[in-house]
């Protein structure tokens, strides 16, 4: 026990010690439906956009606002996201020796 | 005297809770023995939305302009645990950010639909890097 709470207090303290270049969502004030020229045809979208992190030491990815929302607006890159909601995700395995943390959207397109 | 001293130095790394209706800033972490800590950082911004803008703008495409901090904190020993001799400096905050974009398209009127993302570099813990990220639709 003592053991995996060494390792987890090293995983909390190492993790990208070696190297890390991830960007992490911040603020994002996405309109509301009455905002935008909303309709009830409008689409529904979901994009995500990941950081990973290998062994403590290396960690990578891109996942801010602006990677989740323009995977979200793929289909429809002119478009406006209303009604947005984002998650957080998280998968880890082995003690967290590899781990993935993504930020998920989830929205209705309006044309503009 | 001695008192004294003992107390300025638990203020400076006690953590303070903050209380929940307190905007969160994301300043660059420092550890050790700070000599110089001169750094601006994001605290809070209210972009426009669609709805926002004037009658008569015109969009202008997507935007981006960043601001950052810098760190640097070099061990004075070989240890994970060694102390650290740390200096930070930078302007991170929204209105460089803002003024970055500003600088790019002179011709903007301004920004709306923002996301705005933190960019995170760090090499060996001992050169560190926070970015703030704007990624807006611009309108003239």
């Amino acid at each position: 026990m003592r053991r995996l709470g060494i390792l987890s207090a090293a995983a909390a303290t190492l993790s990208g010690c070696l190297y890390a270049n991830v960007r992490v969502p911040r603020a994002y004030r996405s309109a509301t439906p009455a905002e935008v020229g909303s309709s009830t045809a409008d689409p529904v979208v979901a994009g995500q956009a990941c950081n990973q992190v290998v062994l403590y030491l290396v960690a990578w990815g891109d996942a801010g606002y602006a990677a989740a929302t323009k995977s979200a607006l793929e289909s429809a890159p002119e478009g406006v996201l209303y009604d947005v909601r984002v998650d957080q995700k998280v998968t880890s395995f082995l003690l967290g020796l590899y781990s993935k943390t993504c930020t998920m959207v989830s929205a209705r397109v309006a044309k503009r | 005297m001695r008192a004294v001293l003992l107390a300025l130095a638990f203020a400076a790394f006690a953590q303070v809770e903050r209380p929940p209706w307190e905007a969160k800033p994301g300043m660059l972490r420092q550890s050790g023995l700070v000599i110089l800590f001169a750094t601006q950082g994001p605290l809070s911004y209210s972009p426009p939305t669609p709805a926002g803008l004037p009658k008569d703008a015109v969009p202008a495409g997507q935007v981006r302009g960043q601001s950052c901090q810098h760190g640097l904190s070099i061990p004075l020993g070989l240890g994970l645990r060694a102390t650290r001799l740390s200096a930070a400096r930078g302007r991170g905050g929204f209105e460089k950010a803002l003024a970055d974009i500003r600088g790019r398209h002179p011709d903007l009127r301004g920004v709306y639909d923002a996301k705005v993302d933190d960019h995170i570099v760090s090499v060996l813990t001992v050169y560190n890097r926070l970015c703030t990220e704007i990624t807006a639709k611009g309108f003239k």
